[in-house]
């Protein structure tokens, strides 16, 4: 299944009001610090975590509509274009400004080309029959998204829940990252990759092409590192040690800690590029390039670029850093803005201002 | 510990960018693409190409680094390119004699590398002289052509008689073939 994300709608959220976006292929978030960037891929991890996780509502989005709109309903929208056809996913989240009561989903849709499989309004589910089985109407609760139980493999609503699940906004933390392996396989990197030993040991099992690309690919980048290594600790606690070349003996062997803060980041970023991207994924971003070297930038953009031409998927990238802006910026760069308060993206045309790099006219502002 | 080869792309479009680097990427640990501007074109590559052989070339001699200079022939062709290539090189302190010997690659693909992509993706009705960027565009919506399939052929085995028709019909690629070639062997015995 192939899926792509082609507009994403926030309304009364943070900065975002009645905020609208559509992103491409592989496209870069640029704009001033507090310019509503972070937020718009806070909006898709909320999502995620509501229809795929099951957190509840009030967990979510407390203290997340827009402190100067008086609207108490916050609205968004996604919608996906994917084999099925268009998805379109509606979901409203009702906040008492005066009581102290916890926000909950007033209204939340899931239709296909138009055609409704999912509502739930009024603390009642519809679920449309699909296959031949008749439409269902049952009571549920308004704290969560009964999306939550839907089977990823069950049809169209299916269809579309599995693409949330390979939502992923990723942000590598070095200082926060586990030692060992100890969470069972988790499929997914976390936002932040303190799963990364845990990360490291699915790919081991369960996607050994991901891992022998992943190992290649550091040892073109990371000097001397030969390969990682799962040294079982006690019970299911396993340690990652990286090898690295000893001309005089065995490997030296090193664990994820003792590796520099760029490393891990390296790890993390091509392990995501390796292990998350194909061809209903979406993966965001948020500053890949902290602790990264400058010459290890742009080799990491042409991987994520090649891989997403070869496997397909979608990709946004926030980021600061001039080695990205200079690579990425004349094909597809959204600068966000907040001229009256509120978040407004405009696509950025160098077309006319010849003479400059890119990442020299984005510094001056332009 | 394995020596690391180090490549730096300047070019003038992406499209030359989406034949050339994944070419290099098979022989180099590292491509660098050189950052391009806006409007840039082909005056950006001539500014770009004293620069990047003074400070990067010439001052690191003993590195195992290379650079490939890629700009469409356009109306221009092949021996004007190389002539309004010279001065930059002049200008950095080469001979053009000694130009050969040194980890600089320059490919002009005539007209442009749509010409290359087309050929290498099978068709062979083509010169160096008509543009076929439409054609390529129109191939590449059909899903018929791509750059892919364009690297995948770069690298496949070629018959005597195919090689022979590419010298005949489009001289730039084979000569762009030869300086990828001679480059990638400079670099390597550094």
């Amino acid at each position: 299944m192939t899926a792509v994300l082609t507009r994403i709608l926030a309304d009364n959220f943070r900065a975002l009001v009645n905020f609208e976006f559509r992103p491409g292929k592989l496209c870069l978030l640029l704009g001033d610090n507090g310019s509503g960037k972070s937020s718009l891929f806070e909006v898709l991890a909320l999502l995620s975590d509501l229809v795929v996780r099951g957190r509840p509502a009030a967990d979510l989005f407390q203290e997340t509509p827009t402190r100067w709109d008086i609207r108490d309903v916050q609205r968004f929208e996604l919608d996906v274009e994917a084999n099925a056809g268009l998805f379109r996913y509606s979901v409203e989240i009702k906040h008492s400004r005066d009581v102290p009561q916890p926000p909950v989903i007033r209204s939340e849709v899931v239709t296909c080309n138009g055609e409704t499989l999912y509502g739930f309004a009024h603390g009642e589910v519809h679920l449309a029959g699909e296959q031949g089985r008749p439409n269902v109407v049952f009571p549920f609760q308004s704290n969560q998204s009964f999306l939550a139980n839907v089977d990823t493999r069950a049809g169209r609503l299916g269809s579309f829940k599995e693409f949330l699940e390979s939502t992923r906004i990723l942000q590598p933390n070095p200082f926060d990252m586990d030692r060992t392996s100890r969470r069972g396989h988790l499929p997914l990197l976390e936002r932040w990759c303190r799963n990364l030993p845990s990360y490291f040991d699915y790919l081991s099992d369960e996607r050994p092409d991901s891992r022998v690309r992943l190992e290649a690919r550091l040892r073109e980048v990371i000097p001397g590192f030969l390969n990682f290594k799962l040294q079982r600790v006690v019970g299911e606690e396993k340690f990652l040690l990286a090898q690295f070349e000893n001309p005089n003996g065995p490997p030296h062997e090193f664990g994820l800690l003792e590796l520099s803060e760029g490393q891990r980041v390296l790890l993390a970023m091509y392990a995501a590029i390796y292990g998350m991207l194909g061809s209903q994924s979406l993966l965001c971003f948020d500053e890949p390039d902290n602790f990264i070297s400058l010459t290890e930038v742009q080799p990491w953009l042409q991987e994520l670029n090649d891989v997403l031409g070869q496997r397909g998927g979608q990709a946004m990238i926030i980021s600061h850093h001039p080695e990205v802006i200079d690579y990425l910026a004349l094909d597809s760069a959204w600068r966000f803005e907040r001229p009256a308060g509120a978040v407004v993206a405009r696509q950025l045309d160098f077309g006319s201002e010849p003479g400059l790099l890119p990442s020299e006219i984005i510094a001056r502002g332009g | 510990m394995a020596r690391k080869l180090d490549c730096l792309l300047l070019c003038e479009d992406k499209e030359q960018e989406s034949l050339i680097r994944p070419i290099l990427k098979r022989q180099f640990s590292r491509v660098h693409v050189e950052p391009r501007k806006p409007q840039g074109g082909i005056a950006f590559v001539f500014q770009q190409y004293a620069r990047l052989v003074k400070g990067i070339i010439r001052r690191y001699p003993q590195e195992a680094r290379g650079l490939v200079v890629v700009v469409d022939g356009d109306t221009a062709g092949y021996p004007q390119r190389l002539e309004e290539l010279d001065p930059c090189l002049l200008d950095a302190g080469y001979e053009r004699r000694d130009i050969k010997k040194e980890r600089i690659a320059v490919c002009v693909p005539c007209r442009n590398v749509e010409t290359w992509e087309i050929w290498l993706c099978g068709r062979r009705d083509l010169n160096e002289s008509d543009d076929y960027k439409p054609d390529f565009k129109a191939e590449k919506r059909r899903g018929a052509m791509s750059s892919e399939m364009a690297l995948q052929a770069w690298f496949a085995q070629v018959s005597e008689a195919d090689a022979s028709a590419e010298r005949a019909h489009l001289p730039s690629l084979s000569n762009g073939r030869a300086e990828l070639a001679r480059l990638y062997s400079l670099a390597r015995d550094r």
